[in-house]
């Protein structure tokens, strides 16, 4: 396990957004976070990937090992797909060729390689997330930051963008944390989850995904909605959200 | 010149490429299509203003039958006095003084707009101290410098070098401005996670914003400074293309005069095509907004 935030604290001007979150993740583990919408999820990530900075405890993770698949592609639109791929490459000190070929590669990963050189305009909202996806694998990093990255796309290529997540992070020995609003993702994809309160956000409950991502067949995962829903702080969380 | 003589030999290439593609194709049935095809394109976008060209020059016949060749010269006089023009070399000197005028006047408001331009877009107070005066400069007829210039400047170049550089450095101004607070943020996020910095960071996110925000008003304010330049000409400046129109015009050569105003239309239509196709060429994701969705692999 390791330490990325500890007791950390954040406001808005007097607001209180988030007090005292401590969280700890291990290698190849998949972090789902979940609460009311507006409690202060995304908050966290942009802590951890430091476009916020805390008021009170402290961020323990390097900035430079982190990669965030925004929930908006967030594309440079004077870039094609593979130079857009390739942005997150751009840190690592390589020539532009070499960066443009080790995009193009992961493009093919992420199934787009006959769409290297359109531009974000040309492109439907299922291949720019895949853009977003591959731009983040290209950074290679620690800590992979995913906040609803699959809640603007079909059934179809969310299951399939699930499952490279999956399989990326667990080969690669990444931590993810994905913010979801979705209980199912969250049973599928994670290995633990952190349900968060109301704003201010605290954890008010945690639990563990006693299965391995590919023994999660679809009869656990409706059985164990079932059982989740039944905790009083997660169904507290859905009750809360339903009157935003 | 050069300019013009590239881009017309570009436009060549491209249409011969094009026949090209048409005979190759093998398949007699695809080259009857593609030909029927091609010639309908041609048709469909040459045949309307080639016919309203033809009305115009009716129309200009059919008046220029009715009053004298002071008042209206034919077609076929003003074709003469063009070509008397051009054999006899005195479009050269006036078209160059005209073009100096032009491009020394854009320089400096490129330079003088787009320095406080840029102190604007970073600085708040900067933006606000000078947004009032970059809108009654932007508000100020380009003739009320002139009168100025005249009284400053006495007669001379100098005229129509300032006129172009205050009327066009406002829009400069402004468009720099705007494109430094108009930067998407959640783009300069991206550029934060992904630790762009210094050039990186500029040819990333900075220059191709600026270049996609500034090119469009470069090519107003080219076409702006044109105009601009040539009345300053007629009124202020003893060369160049307006002081040529003003000369015929004094001595009532009213075909002449109608020359000059041909040059000018081909002049601003060709620096206006040549900064067009450069936007064409610097901003490739602005050229096809078509959406095409090829399937991902499965």
């Amino acid at each position: 396990m390791m330490r990325l935030l500890h007791h950390v604290g954040f406001s808005y001007g007097s607001r209180l957004i988030v007090d005292g979150i401590t969280l700890d993740a291990a290698p190849g583990e998949i972090l789902g976070l979940m609460g009311p919408s507006g409690c202060g999820k995304t908050t966290v990530l942009n802590l951890l990937a430091g476009l916020l900075f805390p008021a009170m405890g402290h961020v323990a993770v390097m900035a430079h090992d982190t990669a965030y698949v925004f929930q908006e592609p967030r594309l440079f639109p004077w870039y094609t797909a593979v130079e857009n791929i390739a942005v997150g490459l751009s840190a690592q000190g390589m020539t532009r060729q070499r960066r443009l070929r080790l995009a193009s590669d992961l493009a093919a990963t992420v199934g787009l390689e006959k769409a290297v050189d359109l531009y974000p305009t040309q492109l439907s909202g299922g291949m720019k997330q895949r853009v977003n996806l591959a731009r983040a694998f290209a950074a290679n990093p620690q800590l992979l930051l995913l906040d609803e990255p699959f809640s603007s796309l079909d059934m179809v290529t969310r299951q399939q963008l699930q499952q490279m997540v999956i399989a990326w992070v667990h080969h690669h020995q990444t931590t993810a944390i994905m913010v979801t609003h979705d209980l199912s993702e969250a049973v599928t994809m994670g290995d633990r989850l952190l349900v968060l309160s109301q704003s201010p956000a605290r954890i008010v409950h945690h639990w563990q995904n006693d299965r391995h991502p590919h023994q999660r067949d679809p009869a656990y995962v409706y059985r164990t909605l079932s059982t989740l829903q039944t905790v009083p702080d997660i169904a507290a969380s859905f009750n809360l959200e339903c009157q935003l | 010149m050069l300019g013009v003589l590239v881009t017309l030999l570009k436009m060549l290439a491209k249409g011969l490429t094009q026949m090209a593609t048409v005979f190759n194709a093998s398949d007699a049935g695809v080259w009857r299509l593609t030909s029927h095809r091609v010639w309908q394109r041609w048709g469909q976008s040459l045949l309307p203003g080639l016919g309203t060209l033809g009305l115009v020059l009716l129309l200009w016949q059919w008046g220029a039958n009715q009053y004298s060749s002071v008042i209206l010269p034919a077609p076929r006089d003003v074709a003469i006095a063009l070509q008397m023009l051009i054999v006899g070399g005195q479009v050269w000197t006036p078209i160059a003084a005209t073009t100096g005028h032009v491009l020394i006047g854009f320089i400096l408001a490129l330079s003088l707009g787009g320095l406080l331009g840029l102190l604007a877009g970073r600085h708040p107070w900067v933006h606000s101290s000078l947004a009032p005066v970059a809108i009654a400069l932007l508000g100020t007829p380009p003739i009320a410098w002139l009168v100025l210039t005249m009284v400053w400047f006495g007669l001379g170049n100098t005229n129509s070098i300032f006129t172009v550089a205050v009327t066009v450095s406002p829009m400069v101004f402004a468009g720099v401005a705007d494109a430094l607070v108009t930067l998407d943020s959640d783009l300069r996020d991206v550029a934060h996670v992904y630790r762009l910095r210094g050039r990186s960071l500029f040819n990333t996110l900075y220059w191709p914003h600026l270049l996609s925000r500034l090119l469009p008003i470069l090519v107003a304010g080219l076409g702006l400074g044109w105009r601009v330049s040539i009345m300053s000409e007629v009124l202020a400046t003893p060369i160049g293309i307006g002081a040529a129109l003003n000369t015929a015009r004094a001595n009532l050569d009213t075909a002449t005069v109608i020359a000059w105003i041909v040059i000018t239309i081909a002049l601003v239509l060709t620096s206006d095509t040549v900064l067009r196709q450069l936007q064409h060429q610097l901003l490739p994701w602005r050229r096809d907004r078509t959406v095409q969705h090829p399937r991902p692999a499965q």
